[in-house]
């Protein structure tokens, strides 16, 4: 692939993104809610996309290919079951928008502050989500790095690749807050799914003699990749410890967790959710196909992150097919790292931050203090080159796992308590590093374990603590 | 409706891990997860069709 078509179709891309973030700014007020939750005004269409953007990240057209590629049909069911997660998001959604429009909260810490009746649930949950979050946003610009890096030959480095990524974030967040992110991540979400389809309907047609002939060759050749635990790779515990953290996705992780805080009424979250829905299923079979597909055409290779980069550099792919999904892949990598950037930078401002700076100072500090400092802490991160995207994003996710009861039991707990908060989410997430520090406490069980403490914590802490001590 | 999803998030754990382990085949833990997702989404559907303010 040739540099100066690489950096045509990133220049292009940075001129539409650019351009879309603008334009919305246009009468845009400045406060927290304006800046934070796009003034609770956003169409639910753009709303959808961006949230779709924001979940799926380079993991889909990297991680998720790779993993088809080493376990097969697993990989499907592992994404398939994410999917389904937003049961949560449908179960908390209501109560969680109800509470944050009823207080003008910004973020989810505050939510959960109010609820529990002491700012300290906040502050903690704040500090955890954080900690987890910033390996998971490193993995985004990892993606870009080597994506660029294996195209370009490696004339363009690791690193310009890394610095690219995060100029665009540091550029979208700050034009308009989640207003310009999200307009960016709706062009980007466009992006990744026609990107997606162009490349995995040319690999499956021209290079593989179509559907029927694809379907064939898997079975005959690979059958099995087709049953779990098959090839040996997605054992029962595997499975579980993937998709287990996945399957709570929606209420765990932040950045799309505020997301519920956004729409003006609750038919607006309605469609929101359900336009995800639809386009989460369709981009999770086109790429478990475009895993199968690599699995086929490149039965070697080593390293299997780089099943994409690798199918678009050895087979004869038209030039605009390959620069579209190398902007698709970065547009999924920078639209779920501003998202998180952005979300992290509001529970800096809301909740650790001490009460009592005006809101024009809390949105200075943001815009040219918390997002920037937050984007170098993932940028020293991405340097260290790690290699595993999948393994990486799962385990972020499983830190996050710590903090599910709370927020269950915040909205539909019968004895509240801050102390049960503070002691399940601190407990989940030491057991979580723990484990992630390669301490094997329960034979390996790390998903159920994480989620079963941070529970039993929350539950028996909460029978122990004294009545009368009622929610607001 | 929460119990018929749950219980169906069950069985996306544990059938392929079972009955179709054997079945090598794209009708088999493919179809299946697929059937899955479309009865979630559909079941999602129904629930937030129950939200009022």
């Amino acid at each position: 692939m040739s540099e100066q078509y690489l950096w045509l179709a990133i220049a292009l891309y940075a001129g539409w993104g650019s351009a879309f973030a603008l334009a919305v700014r246009r009468g845009a007020r400045l406060s927290l809610i304006e800046y934070f939750l796009a003034g609770r005004k956003l169409h639910w269409l753009i709303a959808a996309l961006s949230y779709g953007a924001t979940t799926y990240s380079a993991f889909m057209m990297l991680g998720l290919v790779g993993l088809t590629y080493r376990g097969g049909v697993g990989a499907l069911g592992f994404e398939l079951i994410y999917l389904s997660g937003l049961f949560w998001a449908v179960l908390v959604g209501p109560k969680f928008w109800e509470a944050g429009k009823r207080h003008g909260c910004v973020s989810p810490g505050e939510v959960l502050s109010l609820e529990y009746r002491n700012p300290l649930v906040g502050t903690v949950y704040a500090l955890i989500v954080s900690g987890f979050l910033i390996p998971y946003t490193s993995v985004q610009l990892t993606g870009i790095g080597y994506l660029l890096e294996v195209l370009s030959r490696g004339t363009i480095g690791y690193p310009v690749g890394l610095l690219l990524a995060l100029c665009f974030i540091i550029l979208w967040t700050t034009i308009a807050g989640l207003r310009s992110v999200a307009a960016t991540d709706a062009l980007q979400a466009g992006i990744m799914m026609a990107s997606s389809v162009a490349l995995v309907f040319f690999v499956v047609v021209r290079l593989l003699g179509g559907f029927s002939a694809f379907f064939h060759t898997v079975e005959t050749t690979y059958p099995r990749w087709l049953s779990v635990p098959g090839n040996g790779f997605f054992t029962f515990r595997t499975f579980l410890n993937l998709s287990l953290p996945w399957f709570f996705f929606s209420i765990s992780n932040p950045q799309v967790f505020q997301r519920l805080l956004v729409p003006a009424n609750l038919g607006e979250m309605r469609k929101t959710i359900t336009g995800f829905l639809g386009y989460g299923f369709v981009y999770t079979l086109i790429t478990v196909t475009l895993g199968f597909g690599a699995l086929v055409l490149l039965p070697d290779l080593k390293n299997p992150d780089l099943a994409t980069p690798t199918l678009l550099l050895e087979f004869p792919i038209p030039s605009w097919i390959v620069l579209f999904v190398v902007v698709g892949i970065i547009s999924a990598a920078v639209s779920t790292a501003d998202s998180i950037i952005l979300t992290l930078s509001s529970l800096f401002l809301q909740d650790i931050l001490p009460k009592g700076v005006p809101e024009r100072k809390r949105l200075l500090f943001a815009q040219f203090l918390f997002i920037p400092l937050l984007c170098l802490a993932v940028f020293f991160f991405a340097l260290g080159r790690f290699n595993l995207i999948a393994l990486l994003s799962v385990t972020s996710s499983l830190g996050l796992l710590s903090v599910v009861p709370t927020i269950v039991g915040a909205f539909f707990g019968r004895r509240k308590s801050d102390r049960a908060a503070l002691l399940s989410m601190i407990l989940g997430a030491v057991l979580a590093l723990l484990q992630l520090g390669g301490v094997r406490i329960f034979g390996g069980w790390t998903a159920p374990s994480v989620l079963g403490v941070a529970s039993g914590v929350y539950f028996l802490t909460g029978l122990l603590a004294p009545r009368g001590h009622p929610p607001q | 409706m929460f119990v018929v999803f749950l219980s169906l998030v069950v069985l996306a754990y544990l059938l392929p891990f079972t009955v179709l382990s054997q079945v090598q085949r794209f009708s088999g833990s493919f179809l299946f997860w697929n059937i899955f997702a479309i009865l979630a989404i559909l079941i999602l559907l129904r629930i937030m069709r129950s939200w009022h303010e």
